[in-house]
């Protein structure tokens, strides 16, 4: 496997700016998870406010308010716990390039859920990160520098 | 897929058994903690909070934990879905609007007194209050500069045509002085007279800043001759800045005045060091740390005596009342509809 890893490089090299820039994802992601993580253990700040401004926030679609007050708020730390666990997950899989399609796909969501919660002002940054997404989903950027190539020789298919 | 679905599966589990084995040693610690929302001004370093968690913490085997707020509605929605894994052991900054708007969204604890508190006059009538405890209260006016030429009397003075863009006001529906304002100018006038004036003073006025700071801002750089604030403010430009041009102007109508308090709510964790930090805050000692780190008024009496607080000319006031939601929120409204039409 640690093989493949290398080898990645020789045969997928062209895929390696790419994988410079899912590491990095990577990398934001779990910094996320470990700020993200520290507040929602101690239970300050975190994502408790965030909903509670999403709530009040004017620009939010009506469907998801609905969402948010119904279901997401009374149940907030399952939520908050998900999320997190979906960060560490992109953020783990970015980083050792293993699953990265579909977890783009996971990670798009999650995307589409900050550009609902958060305000305004952070919109374009959320729909930069989709499309960063989107582009590392569709050129299989797990298969350079990642474990996905080793699945990849073996297996083929869409997932890797 | 299924590698997928495994790997998701792996990292929920290692997140949930995170949670689970997470050190005890942290609620321990957690244990010792009062957790007090307050508002940013409180908080920073050159705020009372930092002094008052010192001298709390030296007389008790407590810790204080501030926490920065900056919307009270929200803060109380929070604790109100957070539920029982709310933090919150001790609010501050709950004033009069905020208790009949926003406190009944949740349930509060009843506070001990821990002495018999000789408490000012001005806060007498809300002292008896048993889940609020008021802290500091100020009236509230305008504020000039000393070299102003102003023949200001009365509320109505300030529709003079040469006062026209030169006074900051600030948007009652973010801002409490604000909703002072208006609350003043409804009582103080008949309900049609007040529409009127209130016509008249959106055209007058420089603008109506979302926030106090940003409209003493607007004040303090020249851009406007008055501002409506707290008649403490004068003091502390004389005392922080040791300029002596700004004075509170004093109106035939009974000025309104802001009374702050602090509430426990009853989902507190640490509900007996909340209210003991409450008590200590009707402490000598710390009503005077508050008056001179807020620049608000000590509510019991004798504190602010042989200070330079004691200058301070407290004009008539308005008694504190608790307005009815609706009645705040229509005034709210007969506002934001003058504004929607630019006072025509």
């Amino acid at each position: 496997m640690l093989q493949a890893y290398f080898e990645s490089i020789k045969y997928v090299g062209h895929l390696l700016p790419m994988s410079f820039l899912r590491i990095f994802l990577g990398y934001f992601y779990l910094d996320l998870v470990f700020k993200d993580w520290k507040r929602f253990i101690i239970g300050v700040g975190g994502y408790s406010d965030i909903f509670v401004e999403a709530l009040n926030k004017p620009q939010i679609p009506a469907w998801y308010s609905l969402l948010l007050s119904e279901q997401i708020i009374p149940h907030w730390q399952v939520f908050a716990f998900t999320i997190i666990g979906l960060q560490l997950a992109v953020g783990v899989s970015y980083i050792i390039g293993y699953v990265v399609r579909p977890v783009s796909i996971l990670a798009v969501l999650l995307c589409l859920n900050y550009l609902a919660i958060y305000p305004i002002d952070s919109e374009i940054f959320f729909k930069l990160l989709i499309s960063c997404h989107i582009m590392l989903a569709w050129v299989g950027a797990g298969r350079c520098l990642g474990l996905d190539y080793y699945f990849y020789k073996r297996r083929r298919g869409l997932w890797w | 897929m299924k590698h997928f679905i495994i790997f998701v599966g792996l990292i929920f589990s290692l997140l949930l058994s995170l949670y689970y084995y997470r050190d005890d040693q942290t609620k321990n610690i957690e244990d010792k903690k009062v957790h007090v929302y307050a508002s940013s001004s409180f908080v920073a370093k050159w705020g009372p909070g930092p002094i008052l968690k010192e001298i709390f913490e030296k007389q008790n085997i407590f810790k204080v934990e501030f926490i920065e707020i900056s919307d009270m509605a929200m803060t109380i929605q929070k604790i109100n879905f957070e539920n029982e894994s709310s933090l919150a052991d001790v609010i501050l900054g709950i004033d009069q609007f905020d208790m009949v708007r926003v406190a009944n969204k949740i349930k509060w604890r009843d506070i001990e007194r821990s002495t018999t508190i000789n408490f000012v006059n001005n806060v007498k009538p809300v002292a008896s209050e048993k889940a609020f405890v008021p802290y500091d209260w100020a009236p509230m006016s305008f504020i000039a500069r000393r070299d102003e030429k102003n023949n200001i009397n009365s509320l109505k003075d300030l529709l003079n045509p040469e006062l026209q863009g030169k006074i900051a006001l600030q948007d009652p529906r973010t801002s409490s002085p604000g909703l002072q304002f208006l609350v003043w100018v409804f009582e103080s006038y008949s309900p049609e007279e007040a529409l009127r004036y209130l016509k008249q003073m959106a055209r007058q006025a420089h603008s109506f800043s979302p926030s106090w700071s940003a409209s003493y801002g607007l004040f303090k750089n020249n851009q406007a001759d008055f501002v409506f604030s707290y008649v403490t403010s004068p003091i502390y430009h004389l005392l922080e800045e040791k300029d002596d041009q700004y004075l509170s102007i004093e109106t035939q109508e009974a000025l309104p005045m802001q009374v702050e308090f602090a509430g426990i709510p009853s989902t507190c964790k640490n509900c007996e060091a909340a209210e003991m930090f409450v008590n200590f805050l009707l402490s000598a000692e710390a009503q005077k740390i508050i008056m001179s780190k807020n620049y608000m008024l000590p509510v019991i009496e004798h504190v602010k005596e042989a200070t330079p607080f004691d200058a301070i000319k407290i004009y008539k006031t308005r008694p504190i009342k608790f307005y009815e939601q609706n009645k705040i929120e229509k005034w709210i409204n007969v506002w934001t509809e003058i504004r929607k039409n630019e006072g025509t």
